[in-house]
């Protein structure tokens, strides 16, 4: 395979209290080709922020592998493979030290890689925040004294610096203004096109995925259950849970036809049995003999896109009168 | 659009000129130097600066300065109120009589001699009961402050900073039982203990011989343990937060080494909390040492510090005469140099916050 990244089986498990496990992401494996971009989304607490630092290397994986290239990646890979992937938090604030100067921040990285001379990385990183779309003067200044916006740029800049492959957005416009958030989206496809980076986009935006990714991929309880290109996700969502999230998306000009999804997401402590979106599915009553409760659906692949729900087409018929006991005993 | 940059190119195109040949003379601004600007942009924080490096130099040389010996005793049988420095400047009843000396003291004291002959300065501050000079004995007394405050000092920024910034590094057993020996020290009713090991370490030895371990040793052995506990409570405390802060996730994934982490973030975000908790931590010690003295478990005679002057001081108090010198003077010295820890504690803590940059 050409894939750039490649995730295998992933699953990050926290130990909770009296023993019990958080099953934070369970079994997501997706590729990322050279200069792709895959969204994922989700609710929050679905695990594609856990998804992401796993694959950053700042969570340990419970289970499966992350590649890069074919080789695996993680904490024990070398400064030179780890630079190949960046990370971009969301909180900028927070991304930079708040007594340095920004400037030093975007050095940073380069000077864990041990490349160059202060002259040259510092010539570099003016290079990387002038692709920003920033003034190289304010690297002098330190992270309180810049705008929302201006953070996030100086964010994206020290994540440019060390010319990676792939960046990890971690839903990089959330803490933003809207207009502001346009002016990162916008600088998020330039540089992808400029420097062809592929980006895995965590977000709950789906506005902005939709602008950004190819692929999108959607996160529920730890586990992806549906996977498709954009246009097709877009226009012809298939799982219910990925028809509820656009139908929540507000519109102007337009109801929300669907009323919101009812129950709140439940606890990744203690999942439900079965579909573990079953409980708050619409759809549910359209599967018969209790499958969705009682048997977990398998992510399958239909060409390019994949689903993981027993509405499926060809799993069951819409009208098929319910038969008992018929699809339950496999679970 | 264009294709994509050739490797290791990306920022080296006209940009990257340009870009250098325009920035490359800037000073990336130095925290250090602000600090200092705005610490003497502040009147308090200069006067107060200016009060302890005078104290502190006072106390180095003052064997070298013309005052009577802090232990030169004048029968007088009452203390002797204090004469204004224009009345009687000087007079020629120096007594080289100083007690028990370290070598360099007395190597000080024979320079002065050889400088200022018999010449001493007057009473300004009034004497004591047993005629010793205030003024002589004020100062010499400081020198026990400031040594109880640069220990303290010592401890809370070897000990206690790298026993908090270890247990704030460190898995949960390790911080767990580093920080419970914390509480446990800070649990210890330090004064029984300065008694106890007093009269214990002090006590005649069923032989006779006097085990002597000298009050200083036992005083600093106690200021020693106990000083460092605050320092590394606030430490810890900074770096769990600074730790799994996102610019240290972030440097992190950059494959950044600890060592990496505490020189390159850790110190510059925890020294100046460090710095602000210290000048907290000073007066605190300075005020133990004096009271302990005052209640007799300080430093032994001939040796004097504050708190001896002010206990002596307060015994003077009778209903028949307030000998009032002999506790204002250590009294207004102590709170002076309090005061000063403070203020300049508190410029400093401005001074240090990136935020305020323009106070």
């Amino acid at each position: 395979m050409s894939a750039l990244l490649a995730v295998e089986g992933l699953c990050v498990r926290f130990a909770a209290r009296e023993g019990r496990m958080v099953h934070a992401v369970e079994g997501v494996s997706f590729s990322i080709p050279s200069g792709g971009a895959l969204g994922l989304v989700g609710e929050s607490g679905s695990g594609k922020s856990t998804t992401a630092r796993a694959i950053a290397g700042l969570q340990a994986p419970s289970e499966g592998r992350v590649l890069l290239d074919g080789e695996p990646f993680g904490r024990q890979s070398a400064r030179s493979a780890r630079a190949r992937v960046q990370l971009v938090f969301q909180d900028a604030q927070g991304s930079l030290d708040p007594r340095r100067p920004v400037g030093w921040s975007v050095e940073e990285p380069l000077a864990l890689q041990g490349s160059g001379t202060a002259k040259t990385r510092r010539a570099r990183a003016f290079a990387a925040l002038d692709a920003c779309g920033l003034d190289p003067k304010l690297s002098l200044r330190y992270p309180h004294e810049l705008s929302g916006g201006q953070r996030q740029r100086v964010a994206i800049a020290r994540a440019l610096v060390c010319e990676p492959q792939l960046v990890i957005l971690d839903e990089p416009t959330s803490a933003l203004d809207v207009s502001v958030r346009a002016q990162i989206v916008n600088l998020l496809c330039d540089l992808r096109q400029r420097f062809g980076l592929a980006y895995l986009f965590v977000s709950h935006d789906l506005a902005v995925v939709r602008r950004v990714c190819e692929e999108v991929a959607v996160m529920y309880l730890g586990r992806i259950v549906e996977r498709a290109p954009r246009s097709e996700l877009f226009a012809s969502p298939r799982h219910p849970y990925t028809q509820a999230l656009l139908a929540a998306v507000p519109e102007i000009g337009r109801d929300l036809a669907l009323a919101p999804l009812a129950l709140d997401p439940a606890s990744p402590l203690a999942p439900p049995s079965g579909c573990a979106f079953h409980p708050r599915c619409p759809r549910r009553s359209e599967v018969p003999a209790q499958r969705c409760s009682l048997e977990l659906p398998i992510l399958q692949t239909h060409g390019d896109a994949a689903l993981s729900c027993h509405l499926a087409a060809g799993a069951v018929p819409r009208a098929h009168p319910a038969a008992p006991g018929s699809g339950a005993s496999r679970g | 659009m264009s294709t994509s940059p050739r490797k290791g190119e990306w920022f080296s195109d006209a940009t990257f000129e340009r870009v250098a040949a325009q920035f490359a003379v800037e000073q990336v601004p130095n925290l250090w130097a602000d600090v200092r600007r705005r610490l003497a942009a502040r009147a308090s924080a200069r006067w107060s600066l200016r009060w302890l490096l005078a104290l502190v130099l006072a106390s180095l040389i003052v064997p070298l300065l013309p005052l009577p010996s802090p232990a030169a005793m004048a029968l007088d049988k009452q203390p002797k109120p204090p004469v204004a420095p224009w009345v009687e400047p000087f007079n020629e009843r120096f007594e080289p009589y100083y007690g028990e000396l370290n070598p360099l003291d007395r190597a000080l004291v024979s320079v002065r001699q050889r400088a200022f002959g018999e010449k001493q300065t007057g009473p300004w501050l009034g004497t004591d009961a047993k005629g010793r000079d205030t003024l002589a004995r004020i100062l010499w007394g400081s020198r026990t402050s400031l040594l109880v405050a640069l220990f303290a000092a010592l401890t809370s920024l070897t000990i206690g900073v790298a026993w908090g910034a270890i247990a704030g590094l460190a898995r949960s057993r390790v911080d767990n039982a580093m920080m419970r020996t914390v509480d446990v020290l800070q649990s210890l009713p330090t004064i029984f203990l300065v008694i106890f090991l007093l009269s214990f370490l002090n006590a005649p030895s069923p032989t006779g011989a006097a085990r002597s371990v000298s009050r200083e040793t036992v005083f600093f052995l106690v200021i020693g343990a106990v000083s460092w506990l605050p320092m590394a409570r606030v430490v810890r405390g900074q770096v769990l937060a600074l730790r799994s802060a996102a610019f240290v996730e972030s440097a992190r994934t950059q494959g950044a080494s600890t060592g990496w982490i505490v020189r390159a973030h850790l110190v510059p975000n925890v020294l100046p909390i460090v710095l602000v908790y210290l000048t907290l931590t000073l007066p605190s010690v300075i005020l133990y040492e004096a009271f302990l003295s005052f209640l007799g478990l300080g430093v032994e005679a001939p040796n004097v510090s504050w708190g001896v002057l002010a206990a002596d001081g307060a015994e003077a108090i009778s209903p028949l005469a307030t000998f009032w010198w002999l506790p204002l003077g250590p009294a207004l010295a102590m709170g002076a140099t309090l005061l000063a820890l403070g203020l300049l504690g508190d410029a400093l803590r401005d001074a240090l916050d990136v935020k305020r940059s323009e106070a």
